[in-house]
């Protein structure tokens, strides 16, 4: 089937779309539903023979009717595509119809889950820009058609250079801009959670012993606490039992990372990131192949994180941020989500100066400067104002109550504090090299965000009374993709910050999307 | 601050701070007494029936403490009103807020989506407007200005809008 007959006329999707919708429900069950899941399964468990089975008739219900919805679904989705736009009409109680025109679009992706590959079938999702429009998902249409789909939509977005797209997978080595092996892929996974399992760690050290001993405790019950204890017993009393508790943290620490590279694998192994003129297109996935693409000019800003686990292998991760569907007002949130990112991970030195200046033409990042923000405003200000006034109340009330050792605590807290705040003092900067703006910030690892000035969406210059009389400001960017913000800044340094990038906007007519 | 390899001269860019500020409508200060008044006075004569009830005379110390609390308040919410500024420059709209925590807002029309004109029940007795800019991105606030006189508020998002079409077709 052309494209040039489907033109104007409403299609289906696959009858395999069915369970695409089925999927949808019960993640959307699932996430919405998780508390109400919980209750459910408990009830069931508690619940005597006659109630559960009218439980059981009632989840037999419950998947009939959502297996009924899908293929309502699925019978009322169409789709129709035409010289500049896709419509969607869909929705079974409510029904919906979509435009979106072609220039709109930010981002496509292809997946191919794994219970579509045997009959050929594909996944498209079109992510579309500004004013808090859906994605749109077209489930279940033949692979090939999806690859020209996405070439008729890319080819004709707006002052784009008319690429012709390669149909078949395996593009040639010119193209190739980057791929990961398995080695790449399981440092990365090692790097991408770390905050997660840094936080659980030292959770499991302070503070959060109740929630470990409840969990124990729990475990303790639902596995017959009896053998448990004969065993700790046979193995040494008191001891043994710290030596189990050890052992079970350390397989733990050892499990999380390994769940991390295990994700890591499923979603990026064997990625290959290629170019073809403006448009970069990245393959990756183990189970569900991943194939999503991206024009040039819609990255609305680089983020280069280089956490402690990437410092010591040397690897920076780096996300191409776009703007995002349906951000902002309507959520009020960031868009995080990793439709709105592009990833490109673990590159070492060599790459990392070699793929800058690819994505953000012009951009010289081996000369950035970055200026310092002001560390005794800093440093005072967040000791004076939100560390020494639980510390002193906290190790006075110890101090005086249980044992005047406590107050030791002052010292060792305001220290630590002072290392802390030092530490996110010196990674803390911001600069200008040409027309991109630079802001660092960080703690253990380091984190830049690179922008085009010209596509800043709106800058703000907050300042408090006591910046007011040093001078200084607190700088906020709005970008179409996120915000950036940093605090002590000279004043006079954040104005030309945003004069400069405000010139940039206003003399170029250049479109930030 | 060091820029590197800038195309143009520093000191020629205009500085936004040097704008003149236009000041809000003269019956703004007047709404927000108003609707200092709306909030207030209610509470000021429910702070008074714990000593009507009771005839205690230290009770009377509630509405003494309410009454200095809400001069306060309206003292500085009305020096707020008169401090809020706003400037249409060729390019741009600047919005200046702010008694002690100072807040400058630049909103290129380059990067405006839309604009919105609304008023409330009693803006609309004060002859007032609010005038919103919205632009794309991950920020939930965008450029709020809610003192303007009805016309300069209609007159702004006229221009703007003007300004917007101007843009697009280049």
């Amino acid at each position: 089937m052309s494209l040039s007959s489907a033109k104007l006329i409403w299609q289906r999707t696959s009858p395999l779309a069915v369970v695409f919708f089925l999927l949808n429900s019960i993640r959307q069950l699932i996430t919405n539903g998780l508390p109400a899941l919980a209750v459910g399964v408990a009830a069931f468990a508690s619940a005597g023979s006659t109630a559960k089975s009218w439980m059981l008739t009632g989840l037999l219900v419950l998947v009939l009717l959502s297996t009924v919805g899908a293929i309502l679904n699925w019978i009322r989705f169409r789709f129709c595509v035409n010289d500049d736009k896709v419509l969607v009409r869909s929705g079974v109680l409510k029904r919906e119809e979509l435009t979106v025109e072609f220039g709109r679009i930010q981002n496509i992706s292809i997946r191919e889950p794994i219970y579509m590959r045997p009959f050929g079938l594909a996944l498209l999702s079109i992510d579309t820009a500004g004013s808090g429009k859906k994605e749109i998902v077209l489930g279940g249409i033949r692979k090939h058609i999806a690859l020209q789909l996405r070439k008729t939509i890319l080819s004709t977005t707006k002052a784009a250079p008319v690429v012709p797209l390669e149909e078949t997978e395996n593009s040639d080595d010119k193209s190739l801009l980057l791929s990961r092996d398995v080695k790449d892929i399981v440092i990365y996974g090692l790097t991408v959670n770390f905050v997660l399992w840094l936080l659980i760690a030292v959770g499991a050290f302070f503070g959060a012993f109740d929630v470990a001993e409840n969990f124990f405790t729990w475990l303790g019950n639902y596995i017959q606490i009896e053998d448990v204890e004969a065993a700790v017993e046979k193995a040494g009393g008191i001891i043994g039992a710290a030596l189990v508790m050890i052992l079970v943290l350390l397989v733990i620490f050892l499990l999380l990372p390994l769940i991390s590279v295990a994700g890591a694998l499923v979603r990026h192994y064997g990625y290959r990131l290629h170019v073809e003129g403006e448009t970069y297109r990245k393959n990756s996935g183990l189970l569900t192949r991943h194939d999503e693409s991206m024009k040039r000019h819609k990255i609305q800003a680089m983020v280069l994180k280089q956490n402690f686990v990437a410092r010591l292998f040397k690897r920076t991760n780096m996300q191409l941020r776009i703007a995002s569907a349906g951000s902002g007002r309507e959520n009020g949130q960031l868009p995080t989500g990793p439709k709105t990112t592009f990833l490109v991970p673990v590159l070492d030195d060599v790459e990392l100066t070699k793929l800058v200046p690819e994505f953000l033409p012009g951009c010289d990042f081996s000369h950035v400067q970055f200026s310092r923000i002001n560390r005794r405003r800093f440093s005072l200000v967040i000791i004076g104002w939100a560390v020494l006034p639980p510390l002193i109340l906290v190790s006075g009330v110890l101090g005086l109550v249980i044992n005047w050792m406590f107050l030791l605590l002052l010292p060792v807290g305001l220290a630590l504090a002072w290392i802390i705040v030092s530490q996110i003092w010196s990674k803390s900067g911001y600069g200008v090299v040409g027309n991109y703006g630079f802001i660092r910030h960080g703690f253990l690892g380091v984190e830049v965000t690179v922008f085009p000035l010209y596509k800043v969406q709106r800058v703000d210059i907050r300042q408090t009374p006591g910046q007011c009389r040093k001078k200084l400001a607190h700088l906020a960017i709005h970008l179409a993709s996120h915000s950036l913000s940093i605090s002590y800044v000279r004043e006079q340094d954040a104005r030309q910050f945003r004069d400069l990038a405000l010139y940039l906007v206003e003399s170029s007519n250049r479109a930030w999307y | 601050m060091t820029f590197v390899n800038l195309q143009i001269e520093l000191s020629e860019l205009p500085d936004a701070d040097d704008l003149v500020m236009e000041p809000m409508a003269e019956s703004y200060v007047r709404e927000v007494k108003a609707q200092l008044l709306i909030i207030f006075i209610p509470v000021l004569i429910a702070s008074v029936f714990p000593f009507l009830l009771t005839q205690i005379a230290l009770l009377l110390a509630i509405p003494a403490v309410l009454l200095l609390l809400a001069t306060l308040i309206s003292r500085l919410a009305i020096k707020k009103a008169l401090v809020k500024g706003v400037a249409l420059r060729d390019f741009d709209v600047a919005y200046r807020s702010g008694l002690f925590w100072r807040k400058t807002v630049i909103v290129a029309f380059n990067r405006v989506q839309h604009v919105e004109v609304s008023s409330g029940p009693l803006q609309r007795k004060f002859g007032l407007a609010t005038i919103k800019f919205f632009t794309a991105g991950g920020s939930s606030v965008d450029l709020k200005v809610d003192g303007l006189s009805a016309e300069r508020a209609e007159q702004m998002r006229a221009f703007i809008a003007d300004k917007i079409d101007e843009s697009t077709r280049q």
